[in-house]
C-alpha cells in the first residue's frame, strides 16, 4: 500500500559553478515519514527547494506517480500536492491566522467572485480543531508562539490538500512538549496516507518518528534504508564520513575565580530568574531552543535595559 | 469590545473627538453643521489620494509623485476644457483618469520591471511630471472665466446638502474597501507588504502587485486632479505642490505601517479627516497663519506618538499574558 509517490533521480544543482547537489536520488512513499539527514550545507534545503519549485535543477528528473514532471514555480508544485513548512519564516505577521492559511488561494463566492470570509473562517476552524489547536482564526500571527506558528503552517499545508508535506527542521524552535505534540500530528497525517519528508540533523528525532532515511553529505547522495535496520553509530558515520571519537577530542581546562555573577535576572515577558556564575578561563555554554531567551539574556546584560531584579556583581 | 479599544483606528477616533470638544469649547461655531460640511469638502480629495498612497505604502513602497501627477492631469483637464469647451464633462473626467493611470503605470513599470526603488523612481517622476505641467501651460494659468460653467460647478453640485465632491470620495472609499478586503488581488497587496519571500512561496506575483498599486494610485490621482482644478476653479503650475506629503501624513496618522504590511482604509480616511479638523480648528481659534503650519506638524507627531505608545502597550500586554500562561 505504501506506493512511491515521488522519485527524484540524479538531481544536480549548480550555483554559478558551485555544486550544491551532485547526483542525488530521493524517494518518498505515501503513509511514511521519510527522513532527510545531513549536516548543515549538505544540500537538504536545496533539494527541498527543487521539490517545491523554488529552484530549478541543473540536471536530473522528478517523477510524480510514475509520470515525469517539472515544477517551474511554487504554485505548480503546490497544485501537484506538495506543501512545505519552511525553515525560514514564511508567514505574514500582521495578518490573521485565517488569512495566513488562505493567502494565495483565498476562497471566493461562486455567485459574485468576491472573497467569502465566512467560509474561510469555517474552514480555518475545522483545520484548527483537527490539529486540536486552541487559537482563534482572527488572531494575528505576530501574537502567536513559534510552536503555534508551526502548527498554523501545517494547517495551511492541509488546507491545500497536500499529499506530500515537507517539514524543514520543524523542531528546532519547539519545547519538548511541543515536539511531542508535533509527533502526534505527524503520526495522524501518516495514518491518513500522507507522505512526510522530515528534515533534521537530530538523530533522536529521526529514530523516534521516521520510517525511512536518506543521507546527504556535501551535496552527494550517501545512502538510504529503513530506520529499523540501522544503528545510530552507522548513520552518524554516514553523515559525517568518519567515526564520532575523532570529532570532539577532550581537553582539560582550569577553572579560575568568578568574574561575573548573575542572580535572578528577569525581563518581564522575555526571561525570568536567570542565575549563573562565570569563571575565569572557562567556556560557559548556554543551551536552549530558538526563542528560549539565550540571546536576550546576553543582550540585556550588555545593555541593562528595563530589567527588574538584582544587579550583577562585577569584580 | 476589548478588541475595539486595541484598534489604532479607535484611538484616533477618540483623539478626533477630543479635539472637536476642545475646540468647540472655545469656539462654539466650530460645531455648526456647515463647518463640518466644509471640513468634509476640504478632506475629500486628500482621503481619495491617501487611499492610493495607502496601497503603495502597504506593499512597502511610497509615491512622492502624486502631487505632480495630480497637477498634470488637472492641468490637462483644464486646458482641454478651455480650448474645446464642447467636450462633455464625463469625457474630460475619463481623460483625466486615463492620464493619471498612465502616469501611475510609468511609476509602476519603473518599480516592478526596472527594479528602481519606489522612493527614487517617484522622486524622479515627481520632477518630470511637474516639469511637464510647466511645458503644457507655458507657465500661465487657466482661471475661472476660461472654464465652462459645467466644469467649474461639477464638484459643487449638491444633493441633500452634500456636494458631489464628497459623494465621489465616498464612492472611491467604498470601491477600494471592496477591492482591498474582498478580492484576492487586494489581499495579495497585504501579503506582499507583510513578507515578500512568503508571498512568493504562495505564488503571488510581486511585479504584478507593484504595477497594480502604482497604476491604481495614479488613476485615483487623475480623478482627483480634475476635481481639484474644478473645485478651486484654477489650474496653475504650482497646483498641489507638497500634496504628496499630506497624503503620506494621512496614512501615517491613520496607523499605516511605513514599512508595509498593515494599514486600513478606515484609518486613512480618519487620518485625512483628522488633518482637516486640525487645519480648520486652528483657523477657527484664530491661530496666526505663521504658526499654523508648525502647530499642525506638532499635532501630527503627537498623534503618531500616542498611536505607537498604545501599540507598544498592547504588544507588552500580549507578551505579559503569554508569559503568565506558561
Amino acid at each position: 500500500m505504501n506506493n512511491c509517490i515521488i522519485k527524484m533521480k540524479g538531481i544536480k544543482k549548480y550555483f554559478y559553478g558551485v555544486k550544491a547537489l551532485d547526483g542525488v536520488d530521493f524517494k518518498v512513499r505515501t503513509g511514511e515519514v521519510q527522513a532527510l539527514i545531513g549536516e548543515n550545507g549538505a544540500g537538504k534545503s536545496t533539494l527541498v527547494k527543487i521539490l517545491t519549485g523554488v529552484y530549478q535543477p541543473t540536471a536530473g528528473s522528478i517523477i510524480l506517480n510514475d509520470k515525469p514532471v517539472q515544477f517551474p514555480s511554487p504554485q505548480v508544485s503546490q497544485k501537484a500536492g506538495i506543501s512545505a513548512i519552511h525553515q525560514e519564516a514564511t508567514m505574514f505577521p500582521d495578518l490573521s491566522v485565517m488569512e495566513n492559511i488562505f493567502m494565495g488561494h483565498h476562497i471566493r463566492n461562486k455567485s459574485n467572485g468576491l472573497l467569502s470570509w465566512k467560509e474561510m473562517k469555517n474552514k480555518t476552524q475545522i483545520l484548527l480543531d483537527k490539529l486540536e489547536l486552541d487559537i482563534h482564526p482572527d488572531t494575528k500571527v505576530k501574537n502567536l508562539s513559534i510552536a503555534q506558528r508551526h502548527m498554523v503552517e501545517i494547517a495551511k499545508a492541509l488546507s491545500l490538500d497536500a499529499k506530500v508535506v515537507i517539514m524543514d527542521e520543524p523542531t528546532s524552535a519547539l519545547t519538548l512538549k511541543e515536539v511531542e505534540y508535533l509527533y502526534k500530528i505527524i503520526r495522524k497525517l501518516k495514518s491518513e496516507g500522507k507522505a512526510i519528508i522530515f528534515i533534521s540533523h537530530k538523530f533522536e528525532e529521526v529514530f523516534e518518528i521516521a520510517d525511512y532515511f536518506t543521507v546527504l553529505r556535501d551535496g552527494k547522495y550517501i545512502g538510504e534504508g529503513k530506520i529499523a535496520d540501522i544503528t545510530v553509530d552507522k548513520i552518524v558515520q554516514m553523515v559525517i564520513g568518519r567515526s564520532l571519537e575523532q570529532m570532539y577530542p577532550k581537553l582539560e581546562a582550569e577553572q579560575g575565580d568568578i568574574i561575573l555573577k548573575v542572580e535572578n535576572f528577569t525581563k518581564i515577558g522575555v526571561f525570568k530568574n536567570i542565575s549563573f556564575d562565570l569563571h575565569k578561563g572557562e567556556i560557559l555554554g548556554f543551551f536552549g531552543l530558538v526563542g528560549a531567551g539565550r540571546s536576550e539574556v546576553m543582550q540585556t546584560i550588555f545593555v541593562w535595559l528595563g530589567t527588574v531584579g538584582r544587579k550583577p556583581l562585577r569584580r | 469590545m476589548k478588541d475595539l479599544f486595541r484598534k489604532r483606528e479607535f484611538n484616533l477616533f477618540i483623539f478626533i473627538l477630543f479635539i472637536i470638544f476642545g475646540v468647540s469649547w472655545r469656539t462654539p461655531s466650530f460645531l455648526y453643521i456647515n463647518n463640518f460640511v466644509d471640513i468634509l469638502n476640504d478632506t475629500a480629495i486628500l482621503s481619495m489620494v491617501a487611499i492610493g498612497q495607502l496601497m503603495i505604502i502597504v506593499t512597502g513602497g511610497i509615491d512622492l509623485s502624486v502631487g505632480s501627477s495630480l497637477a498634470l492631469s488637472g492641468m490637462s483637464a483644464a486646458l482641454l476644457n478651455q480650448y474645446h469647451p464642447g467636450i462633455p464633462i464625463f469625457m474630460i473626467i475619463l481623460i483625466s483618469i486615463a492620464i493619471g493611470l498612465l502616469l501611475g503605470s510609468v511609476n509602476g513599470l519603473l518599480v516592478s520591471q526596472a527594479k528602481i526603488p519606489p522612493i527614487i523612481t517617484t522622486l524622479g517622476t515627481m520632477s518630470i511630471y511637474r516639469g511637464l505641467v510647466f511645458v503644457l501651460c507655458g507657465g500661465t494659468w487657466v482661471s475661472a472665466h476660461e472654464m465652462t460653467e459645467v466644469f467649474r460647478m461639477f464638484p459643487r453640485k449638491s444633493f441633500l446638502g452634500i456636494s458631489s465632491l464628497v459623494y465621489v470620495s465616498i464612492l472611491i472609499v467604498i470601491l477600494f474597501l471592496i477591492f482591498l478586503n474582498l478580492t484576492r488581488t487586494g489581499r495579495e497587496i497585504y501579503g506582499v507588504g507583510g513578507n515578500k519571500v512568503a508571498s512568493q512561496y504562495v505564488g503571488i506575483n510581486l511585479k504584478k502587485i507593484q504595477y497594480i498599486v502604482f497604476t491604481l494610485c495614479g488613476g485615483i490621482t487623475g480623478l482627483a486632479g480634475f476635481l481639484w482644478v474644478a473645485r478651486y476653479a484654477a489650474a496653475q503650475s504650482e497646483t498641489a505642490i507638497g500634496f504628496e506629503l499630506q497624503t503620506i501624513a494621512a496614512c501615517v496618522i491613520g496607523g499605516v505601517s511605513i514599512t508595509g504590511g498593515s494599514g486600513t482604509i478606515i484609518g486613512v480616511v480618519l487620518g485625512a479627516f483628522f488633518m482637516g479638523i486640525v487645519y480648520n480648528a486652528l483657523t477657527m481659534i484664530n491661530v496666526s497663519p505663521f504658526w499654523q503650519m508648525a502647530i499642525q506638524g506638532f499635532i501630527i507627531i503627537f498623534a503618531i506618538i500616542i498611536n505607537t505608545v498604545m501599540d507598544k502597550r498592547n504588544q507588552q500586554l500580549m507578551l505579559r499574558k503569554r508569559s503568565f500562561n506558561e
